[in-house]
């Protein structure tokens, strides 16, 4: 019996010494992808001229579905962002009006942050949609990521660093076709939280940007909660609660 | 004053042929003018036109913000900066603009614009921006955030005067700027600078894009579009070096790189005008001289002095060329004065620098009238030097023997 156990353990241990690259792009594919989830985060945009720090509630269901809303600051409240499937409509409380993000408008900034409108609904898999290779850092594992010919996207490759122990992404970086580097992602403070282990901050820094960066931190993230049907809906996207 | 009464009375002796130098004279300064004119005058026209238009003569803007602009390159309309401006007695007016880029939502259809928030009472001082947009009528001029649209938005957007537009940007602060306006009508036409601009008032521009007291440009208007060079001069000393003024050479510095360029090699044109009119003038006076020979034969045969002959001979010339010069005057000055006011039709327009040319027009100017003048009589006296020393060598038996 402790000889079966001790089978169990010390096979999952071998297993997990030596993960493939494949294993590690469907962990972080599946990263903060739930069934459903909801959380409370609050994004800090710093630029040159100004900082500012806006608090947000977002649900997602699948990986067709999400609604983010601004709780602060009080100027922006109710400013909602609604996302199906490839589609964007954003909602203005002050004029009353829902507007369809026109697909021209894709890779421009999502409410003023580093992150694009293209960010926020780019449903790729890294598996399915990139070529990989796998190099071996001492604390971490290099993937340079290469989208396939059928892949739309800006980026000419993509380079994550996957910590050893925790499997869990520390950063990526994105180049652009002349193979300069545009933006480093980072993810830390990683933490278990509703039975998963995931990094709670994120922060976006683009290159050539003087003192620009995005920092967006979980501070509350439930999985599978109970969503209404209609949560997803045009009609919610205009509910300022 | 002999040599200037025998020079006088020497070209009325001979009418016909005094005519002919003189109508030499006359048409190649009529030539030389019109040509100053023309090139001069079409320049000055796109000038004035987009100087009055939208630019004035002067900008002010945060360093860099010409070359990029973004709506984070502000600066503050503080007191300082005011009274530096009131002070310079050579600006006849100043106005404030704050300028960015929103998208531009209308019933279904949406594009991106730039926006422009102007100080209408002070703007009309400055530019003629005012004058392109047609006034609100009244039952319009009880809502609030009234906006003027360029032309090609109109299109796009299918806009009509009275309907609403919804524009979304971000504001100095960061935050998003979003509000409804209604068109209030359209600004300009569709070749207009603006056909593409959403224009409003200062004061609705501010709360828009949350500003305080920044803005991103003065235009300047000066009494007069002369005293660019001199007043950028003294601005720059006088006001915040963080700050950049621009004389419009720079804020139109495409258009101003192809004016010079197209200036130069005006020159070389104008010096073969300038060539071919001095040997035209060149080969009346020898001609004239040639005829003279005898007369000449017998002026050193009495005892002139060949100095005096010299002299005689280029001041007749010199006389000559005055009255060919101002007789070119009574073409040259109506012909100039039609075309600056009409000018010619090109064929084609030409686009120099996002400006077109469709008009040539003429010019009466320092450039255009003076210059040509003065470069007639010079050319017509120097070249008249060669025979008149040519005469005064003369032996008196050989030119006593010829016919």
């Amino acid at each position: 019996m402790n000889q079966v156990i001790f089978f169990i353990i010390f096979g999952a241990l071998a297993h997990s010494a030596t993960p493939t690259a494949h294993e590690l792009l469907d962990k972080l594919d599946r990263l903060y992808r739930a069934d459903s989830s909801q959380a409370t985060l609050e994004m800090t945009i710093q630029t040159k001229n100004w900082t500012r720090t806006l608090k947000l509630e977002s649900w997602s269901r699948g990986m067709d579905e999400t609604l983010i809303r601004i709780l602060s600051p009080k100027k922006d409240v109710g400013i909602a962002t609604l996302r199906k499937k490839k589609d964007i409509w954003n909602f203005f409380p002050k004029i009353n009006k829902t507007i369809k993000v026109p697909p021209t408008m894709m890779m421009s900034s999502w409410m003023g942050s580093d992150f694009t409108n293209d960010d926020l609904v780019r449903e790729s898999s890294y598996i399915k949609d990139y070529d990989f290779k796998m190099a071996d850092a001492s604390d971490h594992y290099t993937i340079t990521l290469t989208p396939k010919e059928k892949t739309i996207t800006v980026w000419s490759r993509a380079e994550v660093d996957i910590d050893k122990k925790t499997e869990i992404p520390s950063a990526q970086r994105f180049y652009n076709e002349r193979g300069e580097i545009v933006q480093t992602l980072t993810f830390s403070k990683i933490k278990t939280i509703s039975g998963r282990t995931v990094p709670m901050v994120m922060e976006m820094i683009p290159h050539g940007k003087e003192s620009q960066k995005t920092r967006i931190e979980y501070l509350d993230i439930q999985f599978n909660p109970k969503l209404r049907s209609n949560q997803f809906s045009l009609q919610m996207l205009k509910q300022t609660r | 004053m002999l040599i200037t009464q025998t020079a006088i009375r020497n070209t009325l002796r001979n009418k016909k042929r005094s005519f002919f130098t003189l109508s030499t004279i006359a048409g190649g300064f009529c030539l030389l003018s019109l040509s100053i004119g023309l090139s001069f005058g079409s320049y000055d026209f796109i000038i004035n036109a987009f100087t009055d238009n939208s630019t004035g003569h002067i900008q002010i803007h945060q360093k860099g913000y010409l070359k990029r602009p973004n709506l984070n390159k502000t600066f503050a309309l503080n007191d300082e900066l005011t009274s530096e401006l009131k002070k310079n007695s050579n600006i006849f007016a100043y106005t404030p603009r704050l300028k960015g880029f929103a998208l531009a939502y209308a019933k279904n259809k949406s594009t991106s614009a730039s926006v422009i928030g102007i100080d209408y009472q002070l703007e009309k001082q400055v530019t003629k921006m005012i004058s392109r947009m047609d006034p609100a009528p009244t039952e319009l001029m009880s809502s609030y955030k009234l906006v003027y649209i360029g032309a090609a938005l109109a299109n796009t957007l299918n806009l009509k005067r009275g309907e609403e537009i919804i524009l979304i940007s971000s504001g100095l602060d960061g935050s998003i700027a979003n509000d409804v306006f209604k068109v209030a009508g359209i600004i300009g036409n569709k070749n207009s600078a603006e056909r593409l601009t959403i224009v409003m008032p200062f004061e609705i521009a501010k709360v828009f894009f949350v500003s305080q007291n920044q803005i991103h440009e003065i235009a300047i208007r000066l009494s007069d579009i002369g005293l660019t060079e001199s007043t950028t001069f003294k601005l720059k000393a006088a006001i915040d070096p963080s700050l950049s003024i621009s004389p419009w050479m720079e804020i139109e510095e495409e258009f101003y790189k192809g004016m010079k360029a197209d200036l130069k090699g005006n020159y070389v044109t104008l010096s073969i005008i300038l060539i071919m009119v001095t040997l035209g003038i060149l080969n009346t006076v020898l001609m004239l001289l040639l005829e003279r020979t005898k007369e000449f034969g017998v002026l050193k045969a009495i005892g002139t002095h060949p100095k005096v002959l010299v002299q005689l001979i280029v001041t007749e010339v010199f006389f000559l060329s005055i009255m060919g010069v101002l007789t070119g005057l009574l073409v040259a000055v109506p012909v100039n004065f039609y075309f600056q006011r009409h000018g010619i039709p090109l064929p084609e327009p030409i686009d120099m620098g996002g400006i077109k040319f469709e008009f040539m027009y003429g010019s009466i100017s320092i450039q255009s009238i003076v210059i040509p003048a003065m470069v007639s009589i010079l050319s017509a006296t120097l070249v008249s030097l060669y025979p008149a020393i040519r005469a005064a060598r003369i032996n008196p038996v050989d030119a006593l023997r010829s016919n």
